[in-house]
């Protein structure tokens, strides 16, 4: 079936199972190789994308289902070259170890954010709650987003 | 290679009514929290699927003559933050809330959840205590469930028919209501190892009404009757919400699990039975 994905504000035309899973769409089809897999059950959240803003698990929908809707991946995060306040916040705050969870916390964090400038600990727990980390430990993901959260706000952007 | 699904996306609710009594083997897609799951295990096949996402009209949540209305399509993460739900009937709200975390929650439907029977599922219980209605389509019939009834048949098994689609989920509210609802995980917003939904309602300090509706031990929710009945009439002193909790526990039934022993689940069902009274107590004004 002929589908269209717009990822990151660019449209790819497909030729694909529609019942395919759209973390498989992404990462193996159109190559956006930040979407990972790793349950693939829905439980660990590194295939964690954005579907018209708000945080899904890609591995959990179907292609059909995805298509002609807004979606976006790390990839999408940096501007111009340069990081988001996000990205840097999480290098600076030393927010992963081996990096595969990564991209869907930053995908978690990314939406909490775009909705809510000033999280307190509790918001971004929750919102990171589907997502899990066998490095970190987690507190310097929290403190990598509070930190996002301070810079997005000083810095106006 | 395995021939390819044919996927429809009707806009309406008629269009999918005609497409699935044309294709009556098609599955009914709806958030894919749960079918994502079914059809990776090949327990489903995907020959044909009916994505309902574009029928905007079953999105609707509504609150009119002393009901609250819920389109089948509405995601628990609406229902969480629905002001209109938040209102009427904070018991739906808190159970929303304690469903998996945001990813799931933003695209999983009331409506799915419903179809998908899991005993084991946060709304449930809500929707028995309540005495909420399910409503569904096919081409030429509109159908309706009691949730108290006949709605949740058996394990993982709904009333709905082979031809049916679930439009709407339609709950009694009561303002003068206190709510409870308790849910007891390996790790919070896990699924539930028992959950348990209750109702008060007095009137010149006696209790009126008393519901309880326990989920995640047997085949399906059951209502804890005697311990409802033992209520009615009292004036809801701690004794006379422990002696309820025990009856509960009496009363209701625990299957076999391969994980927790039936002993530890149903102490469970007392001791959440007892708080999600307690709240209820404390919420009414
Ligand atoms: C990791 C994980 C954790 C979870 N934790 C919880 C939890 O803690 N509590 C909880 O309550 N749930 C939990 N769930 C289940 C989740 O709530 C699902 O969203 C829900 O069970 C199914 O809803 P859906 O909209 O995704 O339905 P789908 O997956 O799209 O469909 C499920 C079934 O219902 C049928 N169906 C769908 N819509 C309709 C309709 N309108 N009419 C008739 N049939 C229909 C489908 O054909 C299918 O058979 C969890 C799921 C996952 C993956
Ligand atoms: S790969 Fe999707 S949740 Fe784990
Ligand atoms: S950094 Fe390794 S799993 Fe999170």
């Amino acid at each position: 079936m002929i589908l269209n994905f717009k990822v990151n504000d660019t449209t790819h035309e497909t030729n694909i199972d529609p019942s395919m899973p759209l973390a498989d769409v992404l990462h193996d089809v159109l190559g956006y190789k930040s979407v990972k897999q790793s349950c693939s059950t829905g439980i660990c959240g590194a295939c964690t994308i954005r579907i018209n803003g708000e945080a899904r698990k890609s591995c959990l929908h179907m292609a059909g289902q995805a298509a002609d809707s807004n979606i976006s991946t790390v990839e999408g995060l940096s501007k111009n070259g340069s990081m988001s306040p996000l990205q840097e916040a999480f290098i600076d705050n030393f927010s992963f170890q081996c990096g595969f969870c990564t991209p869907g916390f930053l995908m978690s964090a990314a939406a909490l954010l775009d909705e809510n400038s000033a999280p307190s600990e509790e918001e971004i727990r929750d919102s990171l709650h589907g997502n899990i980390c066998r490095c970190t430990g987690y507190l310097s993901i929290i403190d990598g987003v509070k930190d996002a959260a301070k810079r997005i706000t000083e810095g106006g952007n | 290679m395995l021939s390819e699904t044919t996927y429809h996306r009707p806009n309406s609710l008629d269009q999918a009514c005609n497409l699935l009594s044309e294709n009556p083997d098609a599955i009914l897609l709806s958030g894919c929290q749960s079918l994502g799951l079914l059809s990776k295990e090949g327990i489903v096949s995907l020959d044909t699927i009916i994505d309902l996402n574009r029928i905007s009209e079953l999105r609707e949540i509504s609150y009119k003559n002393g009901s609250l209305y819920i389109g089948a399509l509405a995601t628990h993460r609406d229902i969480e933050t629905s002001q209109t739900v938040q209102t009427h009937l904070p018991l739906l709200s808190t159970a929303a809330k304690q469903i998996a975390d945001v990813q799931i929650r933003n695209a999983g439907t009331i409506g799915g959840t419903c179809a998908y029977a899991d005993p084991t599922a946060d709304y449930p219980p809500v929707l028995m205590a309540t005495n909420a209605t399910v409503h569904s389509r096919s081409t030429t019939e509109s159908f309706e469930y009691s949730t108290r009834d006949s709605f949740f048949v058996d394990y993982y098994e709904s009333a709905i028919g082979p031809e049916e689609i679930i439009t709407s989920i339609t709950i009694p509210v009561s303002k003068d209501a206190g709510f409870g609802f308790e849910k007891l995980a390996y790790r919070k917003n896990d699924r539930a190892i028992v959950n348990v939904a209750t109702i008060l309602e007095t009137k010149k300090g006696m209790c009126t009404r008393s519901d309880i509706c326990v989920a995640g031990v047997w085949d399906t929710p059951l209502i804890a009757n005697e311990a409802m009945n033992s209520l009615l009439g009292t004036q809801l002193t701690d004794d006379d919400l422990s002696r309820a909790s025990e009856m509960s526990q009496e009363e209701i039934l625990v299957c076999d699990d391969p994980l927790i022993s039936v002993e530890y689940r149903s102490a469970m069902v007392g001791v959440l039975t007892k708080k999600a009274l307690k709240t209820a107590r404390g919420d009414l004004s």
